[in-house]
């Protein structure tokens, strides 16, 4: 039950809580925190240190960069004139695919990466731009890792910062299954392909909702880089789709058989090579 | 803690704790508008506000988050009794149904006009994205903001031009305002959780983890020593009445199989304990201090399980009595059952050149009000009040009575604004414990569920095995149709007969054919209890038939809409079925007194643009089109009563009071319409009470399409009445015989040379020297019933690589008589038909092997949004010219929920070459269906 909230104003001194109370945790929009342990906040949490006045907000522009700061929302995202041009736009159609606004307007970037769900809607794409985030394990230890690095870790630091790099020629889908338009995804694939000339450059495959959090499946990302697409795309996505239902294990749960998931994570992946095809101007 | 907050304007300064939600805190300081529907998960929305201008889940936000910051909720928007236009284009485009989740469309409204004010159907959907409506089908949404936008921007005279009938009418047949619309817009206290006085007691209930198992011990010491725990009840301590908790009839089809604690747990979920303490928390404390021992018994977890495994068994003779006989055998778990039909089936196959034998599976679904159940109960000297959310207050009133022991003179039953029901509010399932606990201690006691137990101990539709022969000959005749009903009532039988038989009785009725047969049983079952939800037995019944006659169709190789077209009853057929097919009783044949199934047709044929085949727009999606043709019932003939009365007030206007529940679907809107069109005076010139025990005559409630005809009948026949006493009262005063006078508007007896206004009427008679207040009632019982029809039309797109299945387009036409008031009688259409796509393709209770249902929650049971409407989605009223009724009124809200499945099931044949006889039509079903095709 919740005895203490902390609303720091530098990170320093929220790391320096942290460091007090390591079992306080971060809150940042509450749409994952406050949702559990009804009617009071998460039984197990006697604390919590807001993000909120730590001035981790905005997005901004550099050189070969995006900058994105962890506690702006999805929907501020979606707002964004900054994000209109690819491939910064999918991270408008990542934040647009929580189609509940209510929890647009609450949830946040950083709270989304944190909370690492199995069928998380931001980190696919973030792995899919090579995004790297700023972290801090305590008050004078900061990282920088790729989104893959964080997810992994166990132990759960602030994120201070998301870059993205710029990509040029670089085109991304992203396709999910939902039951109905407020669902999670039960499975979400997002596939980014370099292309010159036709050719596969570089790709990228991340695939939410087959294990316990999103993964890249390098594998075929190797399977993909130096294709050539035009005029094969038919029987190249069945190969693709093999190979990836190779690759995969997700398992029977309330949400879908794994027969199914496997399945669906085929399917959705073709969709995903039709749509990057086409964006980059593919002869079918 | 302190914090400050700026509230609609206001600074305002709370005492709060670190961790309460601002959910709890705004209603604990009196702002009644935010809602709580899904316990903080953050899925329904009903709880929203704005943060700095933005829409937020209050329920997701603890205090501290909103410390400096600026919130505005829905109370922000009338000022001083002036409606917002927002609120009035609310109320004029009906989309105020229950009024549950209406403040935070308000706000979702207000934040959109603000950021655009000319938003487009996208901008629409995404501001709406966050709040689940279970009642309106959310498309009357887009014109209340089209009014409201049109309104702010200076054009206040903006209106949505609903369709109008009967031009011989002032009132009925055209959209008016609702009566306790405005109520709802402005958030004054109306639903039971806004009248809660201090030092009120909370009941929590502990239930079983156990489908099948007996309380060996059971021991609350350490549960009654925590400080503000009042009160336990258990088996132990409880009355050992049977009754049963179905609100029908006296005397009902339905068995009285559970006292108020039982000593063996018939299913998860079933009910140990009642705690009854001064806070929520101190009684859930108590809960896990309880200590039981369980003899664990094998459990009947499915409809299968029951028909083949009779060994265990769940009820006998002392646990559960009968009124009357209804087919049961307790023996092998067989709540109910009862076969019959008309002409000779035998004779009937042989006439068939084709013959199709198919079974069709349902399963359990909720009704998922958003106000979930609640109750508050207290007593006023020696009477017990009970402020309740029910459809059926008489009714709940005789059953808290029976439960209880307590004598039904001395109970109160006062139904509040009802947040939702859809059948599950037709049902006791919470009244009489609380009253039972205010009984026994004399205090007020307040019970509200959880979502969870919303889901678990709620009521559900019946799971049904449905198999259906149908013969048909080559010329396209029906020659026989035989169905056969099994059906899962779970661990107690309420409606265990009448719901499943409607599966039957609102299905076989539809068609021209001479012989027919059917055959229902119900089993008792370890599942969570079923009972009634809106379309009773008719969905499951009208997907099995109607998906199987357009098997036949197809074995036929005939049109499908040509072979409806040559079988569907019409106008003035006499409809034998329904003298074998009673409610436990035997049945009223009934005549087809109107019937536009034919229009129906014909529109949905033009519209859909019927047998033109369209192609998707990728190879892996195929578009595919169905139909099926819908009926239901307006009430039931020789069961149903409704009683009303209307007094003439002082100044001339009149207050009516009808027995009747309305529970968000307008019903008393039409009383008052009614009774205003027959007075000669505008509706606000009527004044409703409703369903107040003390006050109101009786009526059975709200339940089997009843309301328009039996309710609305009752006001038009003591609107009669009372235009009788006016008339013979005037003759007096005037000295002119009666046959001179009529009524006028607004209000007036004229005769060739003068006339008396109401108003002179009431002081005349209201006068010492007068005849007295003039006092008029009305009751309606009957024979005949008029049944409504209609035809629903649907285009879907099935995605190949992953079976989701998208209704593209459906299209709703019924024929209710006169529609009373349009704009709400589209909304009962809309909201019927949205919830029903939802039962098609993805509602779905599901459980583990235990019994244990695994997902009692909105994040997991998924219900239709405002983004899952179909792109192109209409309801149409096909007007007849009825002779029955209330101006010939029909219903119109059950019927619309008996389409979606079996038009969609006809669409997925249609697209992809696979029949799915199983809902809800998943994408893993339907996936799975198609790659079976292919090899
Ligand atoms: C109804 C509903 C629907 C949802 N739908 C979707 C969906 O479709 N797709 C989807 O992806 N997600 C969905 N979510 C999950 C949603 O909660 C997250 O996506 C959201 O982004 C979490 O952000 P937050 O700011 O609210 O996190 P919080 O609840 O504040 O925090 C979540 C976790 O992250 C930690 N945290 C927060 N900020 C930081 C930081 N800067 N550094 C380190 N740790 C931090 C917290 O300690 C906590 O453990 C949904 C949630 C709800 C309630
Ligand atoms: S009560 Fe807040 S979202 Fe449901
Ligand atoms: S009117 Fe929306 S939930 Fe009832």
């Amino acid at each position: 039950m919740i005895q203490e909230y902390y609303i720091p104003t530098t990170v320093a001194d929220a790391l320096r809580i942290k460091a007090d109370q390591p079992h306080y945790s971060f809150i940042a929009g509450g749409t994952e925190i406050n949702a559990r342990g009804y009617p009071k906040t998460a039984q197990h949490i006697s604390g919590l240190i807001s993000i909120a006045r730590l001035g981790l907000t905005g997005i901004k522009k550099e050189e070969k960069n995006l900058i994105i700061y962890p506690a702006v929302t999805l929907q501020e995202l979606i707002d964004s004139p900054l994000l209109n041009e690819e491939p910064f736009n999918m991270l408008k159609t990542a934040a647009s695919n929580v189609k509940n606004r209510h929890i647009r307007n609450m949830a946040t970037i950083g709270g989304n990466i944190a909370a690492c769900k199995s069928c998380s809607d931001m980190i696919p794409i973030l792995m899919a731009m090579d995004a790297t985030l700023e972290v801090y394990s305590s008050e004078d230890v900061k990282h920088e890792e790729s989104v893959l690095e964080h997810i992994r870790k166990k132990e759960k630091y602030l994120i201070t910062k998301i870059t993205i790099p710029f990509r040029k020629d670089f085109h991304i889908a992203i396709c999910r299954y939902t039951r109905t338009s407020n669902d999670l995804a039960l499975i979400n694939v997002c596939l980014g392909i370099e292309l010159e000339g036709g050719i596969c450059k570089d790709a990228r495959l991340a695939l939410g909702g087959v294990a316990a959090t999103p993964l890249r499946i390098m594998e075929i990302e190797k399977f993909l880089i130096g294709e050539e697409f035009n005029g094969k795309l038919h029987q190249y996505a069945q190969k693709l789709r093999e190979h990836l239902e190779k690759q995969i294990h997700p398992i029977d749960d309330i949400r879908g058989k794994a027969w199914f998931k496997k399945e669906l994570a085929g399917g959705l992946v073709i969709q995903a090579l039709y749509e990057v095809a086409q964006k980059g101007g593919i002869i079918l | 803690m302190r914090i400050s907050v700026t509230i609609n304007g206001k600074k305002r300064i709370f005492d709060t704790a670190p961790g309460e939600r601002v959910l709890h805190l705004l209603r604990r300081y009196g702002i009644l508008s935010v809602k709580n529907g899904c316990d903080g998960e953050g899925t329904c929305g009903v709880c929203a506000i704005l943060l700095d201008g933005k829409v937020v889940n209050s329920c997701q936000l603890l205090a501290p988050q909103i410390d400096g910051h600026e919130i505005k909720t829905s109370e922000c928007l009338s000022q001083k009794n002036k409606l917002h236009p927002i609120q009035e284009a609310f109320l004029d485009t009906g989309i105020v149904q229950c009024g549950y989740c209406t403040p935070a469309m308000l706000v979702a409204a207000y934040e959109l006009l603000q950021r655009k004010s000319e938003p487009t159907e996208e901008d629409i959907k995404d501001a709406f994205s966050g709040i689940i409506c279970r009642c309106t089908g959310y498309k009357q949404i887009f014109d209340a903001i089209e009014v409201a936008s049109k309104r702010i921007k200076g054009d206040e005279n903006y209106k949505k031009e609903y369709p109008a009938f009967r031009s011989d009418l002032r009132l009925v047949g055209k959209s008016t305002r609702k009566v306790d619309g405005q109520q709802l817009v402005c958030s004054n206290p109306s639903f039971v959780e806004d009248m809660i006085n201090p030092n009120t007691l909370y009941v929590k209930v502990l239930r079983s983890p156990h489908a099948h198992a007996i309380i060996k011990s059971i021991d609350v010491s350490d549960a009654e020593k925590i400080e503000g725990v009042e009160f336990i009840l258990t088996h132990e301590n409880c009355p050992h009445t049977l009754y049963g908790s179905s609100g029908q009839c006296y005397p009902e089809p339905s068995p009285y199989d559970r006292r108020i604690i039982n000593k063996k747990m018939r299913f998860v979920g079933d009910r140990v304990a009642a705690v009854a303490a001064t806070s929520e928390e101190i009684a859930m404390e108590a809960l896990n201090k309880i200590k039981v021992e369980y003899e664990i018994l094998p459990a009947i977890l499915s409809l299968e399980q029951a028909i083949n495994e009779p060994s265990v068994q769940i009820h006998d003779e002392t646990t559960s009595e009968y009124c009357f006989h209804i087919g049961q055998d307790l023996a092998k778990n067989i709540a109910a059952s009862n076969k019959g039909g008309i002409g000779d089936i035998e004779k009937g196959f042989k006439e068939a050149d084709v013959i199709i034998e198919r079974t069709y599976r349902t399963g359990h679904i909720q009704c998922t009000p958003l106000e979930p159940h609640v109750v508050y109960t207290y007593m006023e000297g020696d009477r017990l009040v009970i402020r309740a959310s029910t459809q059926v207050p008489f009714h709940l009133r005789r059953i808290v009575s029976r439960a209880t022991g307590y004598p039904e003179i001395k109970i109160h039953v006062i139904k509040e604004r009802v947040g939702g029901g859809f059948g599950a509010k037709q049902d006791v399932v919470m009244e009489e414990l609380s009253s039972y606990i205010t009984l026994q201690t004399g205090k007020p006691v307040y019970h509200r569920f959880t979502r969870e137990e919303e889901f678990i101990a709620s009521r559900t539709r019946h799971p049904t095995i449905i198999n259906v022969k149908v013969g048909a000959n080559k010329q396209g005749q029906i020659t026989a149709v035989d169905m056969k009903v099994q059906a899962d009532t779970g661990a107690y039988g309420p409606h265990c007969l009448t719901v499943p038989m409607n599966a039957c009785s609102k299905t076989l009725p539809l068609l021209r054919c001479k012989n027919m047969s059917y055959d229902v049983t119900v089993y008792y079952t370890n599942n969570i209890i079923a009972g009634a939800y809106q379309g009773y037995g008719a969905p499951s019944g009208a997907f099995a038939l109607q998906t199987a006659l357009a098997e036949t169709a197809t074995a036929l190789k005939i049109n499908y809409l040509t072979f409806i077209r040559l079988n569907h009853v019409r106008t003035g057929d006499r409809l034998d079925i329904l003298k074998c097919l009673g409610e436990g009783q035997e049945g009223i044949p009934q005549q087809v007194t109107s019937c536009a199934l034919s229009d129906c047709l014909d529109r949905g044929d033009f519209s859909i643009r019927w047998g033109e085949k369209e192609d998707g727009t990728a190879p892996y999606l195929k578009i595919g089109k169905g139909f099926a043709i819908i009926q239901q019932g307006s009430g039931l003939p020789g069961i149903d009563a409704a009683n009303a009365s209307i007094y003439m007030l002082g100044d001339g206007t009149f207050f009516l009071c009808i027995g009747g529940a309305d529970l968000g679907t307008g019903l008393d809107t039409v009383a008052v319409k009614v009774v205003a069109e027959i007075l000669m005076v505008d509706q606000d010139k009527v004044a409703v009470k409703a369903g107040d025990t003390d006050v109101t005559p009786f009526d059975v409630g709200s339940y089997a399409s009843s309301g328009t005809y039996f309710t609305g009948a009752a006001a038009y026949n003591a609107a009669l009445n009372m235009k009788k006493k006016i008339l013979e009262e005037s003759a007096k005063i005037l000295n002119v015989s009666v046959d001179k006078l009529t009524l006028d508007y607004p209000g007036k007896v004229v005769s060739d040379d003068g006339e008396l206004t109401y108003t002179k009427l009431a002081q005349l008679t209201q006068s010492g020297k007068g005849t007295g207040q003039i006092i008029a009632t009305g009751t309606f019982t009957t024979e005949e019933s008029p049944i409504p029809y209609g035809a629903h039309f649907a285009k879907v797109e099935v995605n190949e690589l992953t079976g989701t299945v998208k209704v593209k387009a459906f299209h709703a036409y019924q024929d209710c008589g006169t529609p009373i008031n349009p704009d709400l009688a589209l909304g009962q259409m809309y909201g019927a038909v949205i919830k029903s796509i939802g039962h098609t393709l993805y509602e779905q209770m599901i459980f583990d092997e235990k019994g244990k249902c695994l997902n009692p929650n909105f994040l997991d049971y998924k219900v239709p949004t405002i983004n899952d409407i179909p792109e192109d989605f209409r309801s149409e009223l096909v007007f007849v010219d009825e002779k029955l009724g209330p101006f010939g009124g029909k219903s119109i809200s059950e019927i619309a929920t008996n389409g979606a499945a079996p038009a969609i099931a006809t669409a997925i044949y249609d697209a992809t070459g696979v029949w799915v006889r199983e809902y809800p039509f998943t994408a893993e079903k339907v996936l799975e269906a198609i790659r079976e095709k292919k090899t």
